[in-house]
Formats: C-alpha cells, sequence, structure tokens
C-alpha cells in the first residue's frame, strides 16, 4: 500500500472516523511492512491484539464453575419453595382447626327430629313413657312405706284430741 | 424427567452461545475495575443474570453488546460502592506493577506503555477505546453497549487514541535520545 494512503488513513484513525475494515488494513500494514522511520513509534499502537493476550479466564474451568454455581442456586430456591409450601399446609390446617372449633362452639343447638315415621315416633314415646312410670312405681314403694308410718304416727297423735274431750267434760263441769 | 432433559440441552446451549463472551467480558471489566479478582467475580454475575433471563433472551438482536452493557454497568456500580476505597491500593500496586522494568520488558515494552497510557485516560475514553481497538466493535454496539451518542463516541475514540500516540513518540523520542 502506498504510504500516502497509510497516512490518510492514519489521519482519519486518529480522528476517529476509521471502519472497521480500515483499522485492520493499518493493522495489517503495520505487521508486515517495512516501516518508514517516522512512522515507528506508532507500531505498538496497530499490534494485532492490542492488550489482549495478558490475561485470560481459565475455559472449561469457568463454565464448571459457573454451571455448579446455577445448580446450587436452583437447589437452594427448590428447598425454600419446598419449605414455603409446607408452611403454607400448616398454616391452611391450623386456620382450618380454627373455624372448626369456632363452628363448634358457637353453633345453634336445634332439637332435632329423629323419627321420619309417626307410628314409630308413637311406639317410641310409649316405651319412654312406660319406662318414666315403671321407674315412678318403683320410686313410689319408699313413699309408700314413709307415708305409712306418718300415718301410724299420726294415729298416736289423735289421742290427743282425747284431751279435748276431756276439756270439754270439764267445761260441762 | 423430560423437563430436566430440556433444562440440560438449554444449559448446553447457553454454554456454547452465550458463556463464549466470557473472555471479552472478562477483559471490560478488568479495564474498569483494574482487578482481577473482581473482574471474574463480574462475569459470573452478569452471567447468572443471563441465565435467569435466558427465556427472553431471543429478544435482543445481540446478547454479546447486551452482556457488555451489563458488564459494564455492574462494573460501574461496583467502583460506585465505598468498600473499593480498600482496593484501591490493590490498583495502585497494578499500575506500579505495569511500569516496573522487568515485568515491562517481558511485555514488550511499548505495550506496557500502552497499557499504561490507557489506563491514565478517563474513564469514557478508556471504555471506547477499549470497545474499539481491542474488541473491534461496530460504533452501533458501542453506542448500545455505553449510552453515548456516535459523535461523542468519535470524540473520545480520537482523543483517546491520540494520547496513546503523544505517550509512544514521546517514549520513542527519549529511547531514540538515550542511544
Amino acid at each position: 500500500m502506498h504510504i500516502r494512503e497509510i497516512e490518510r488513513l492514519l489521519e482519519k484513525f486518529y480522528n476517529g472516523e476509521t471502519s472497521l475494515q480500515e483499522e485492520a488494513m493499518l493493522r495489517e500494514w503495520f505487521a508486515s511492512a517495512e516501516i518508514p522511520s517516522h512512522l515507528a513509534s506508532l507500531k505498538a499502537q496497530f499490534a494485532p491484539d492490542l492488550e489482549k493476550s495478558k490475561a485470560e479466564l481459565p475455559d472449561e474451568a469457568f463454565d464448571e464453575a459457573f454451571f455448579q454455581l446455577i445448580d446450587q442456586h436452583e437447589k437452594t430456591h427448590k428447598a425454600y419453595s419446598l419449605r414455603k409450601m409446607i408452611y403454607a399446609g400448616l398454616g391452611l390446617a391450623a386456620s382450618l382447626a380454627i373455624m372448626l372449633s369456632i363452628y363448634l362452639e358457637f353453633k345453634p343447638r336445634t332439637i332435632e327430629d329423629t323419627f321420619n315415621d309417626p307410628a314409630l315416633a308413637y311406639e317410641e314415646v310409649q316405651r319412654a313413657m312406660l319406662f318414666v312410670s315403671s321407674k315412678l312405681n318403683k320410686g313410689m314403694e319408699p313413699v309408700k312405706q314413709g307415708t305409712a308410718s306418718f300415718n301410724a304416727g299420726m294415729e298416736k297423735a289423735s289421742d290427743f284430741n282425747k284431751m279435748s274431750l276431756i276439756k270439754n267434760y270439764f267445761k260441762i263441769e | 424427567m423430560l423437563n430436566r432433559l430440556a433444562l440440560e440441552m438449554t444449559a448446553e446451549e447457553f454454554k456454547h452461545s452465550i458463556l463464549v463472551f466470557k473472555q471479552k467480558l472478562y477483559r471490560l471489566g478488568l479495564r474498569l475495575l483494574n482487578d482481577e479478582e473482581e473482574a471474574a467475580d463480574v462475569v459470573q454475575d452478569v452471567f447468572v443474570k443471563l441465565w435467569n433471563m435466558r427465556e427472553q433472551l431471543i429478544q435482543y438482536r445481540s446478547v454479546e453488546a447486551l452482556a457488555m452493557t451489563m458488564t459494564r454497568n455492574v462494573c460501574l456500580d461496583r467502583l460506585k460502592t465505598p468498600h473499593r476505597m480498600v482496593r484501591l491500593g490493590h490498583q495502585s500496586d497494578l499500575q506500579q506493577e505495569a511500569s516496573n522494568p522487568e515485568l515491562a520488558y517481558e511485555l514488550g515494552e511499548t505495550t506496557a506503555i500502552i497499557a499504561d497510557s490507557i489506563r491514565l485516560l478517563p474513564q469514557q475514553q478508556q471504555l471506547v477505546m477499549h470497545l474499539r481497538d481491542v474488541e473491534h466493535f461496530e460504533f452501533e454496539e458501542i453506542a448500545s453497549i455505553t449510552g453515548m451518542n456516535l459523535n461523542h463516541i468519535r470524540v473520545n475514540l480520537s482523543r483517546a487514541r491520540k494520547a496513546v500516540r503523544e505517550r509512544l513518540v514521546k517514549h520513542h523520542n527519549y529511547a531514540y535520545q538515550g542511544n
């Protein structure tokens, strides 16, 4: 390439106006050609890998470490959501228990008719009445005994009536 | 089981289409943070973010430019945090290392001068020069990565290139006089 062309490209380059292709041409020229002394000092600026090769990340080791990190992230995320689900389940169970106990505490107590068949109901009532009466008769026994001795006592007490007879007798006197 | 299989395939795809940007992202991180460990950390951070949005990546015209933008943003965020103040000591160590004559000899003297002079540029000039002269991005891509307009990019690039040239010419003259 003619030196005039190179100088023109260099001027464009330092004005920030060269295209990527023109910059590649300059790098190529500085790498291969016999460089005139007045441009020799610029050679380093067109080194093909300007500072590029200095430091690099380890390729495979980096990828491996990265996917390990991702795995870890996803595992902790999974564990976290499982724990959240357990907590949610426990919360749901607890609130159901509370609601149930409130319902049981405050539910309206209605007496429910357990019989649909009137005949059956009648029979049942009769049975209940008989049961009550049998118990009642049994209960009446001691009462009868009690009243008998009461009456016996009362008979003796009626002797006091004789006193009035005597009193009457003396009044007449 | 099927789900797991699909996930593994995406991981493989991710590795081949996204993780391959790692060196570019790392170099950008290193350029902005001057700290190898932190730059590597930033790259991993950006990849985790990209992994989490892997279903949406298809919407982006250039995932590479997106990854570069994210790297730039994460780096600038880290530069703002107070704990960076502690790490600044580390940065100046690195600068001294670069000016260390032995290392300079190893790297090639002029390459070290370039590295040094780029590092001394204002951040925007550094960023633009890095994206163009190290990574060879198109101006449109640089615009989307940096959020700067094309004119602003050209101005910054021109200033950066001229500053580096100045250092090189000075060094050349000094070496010439030294001989």
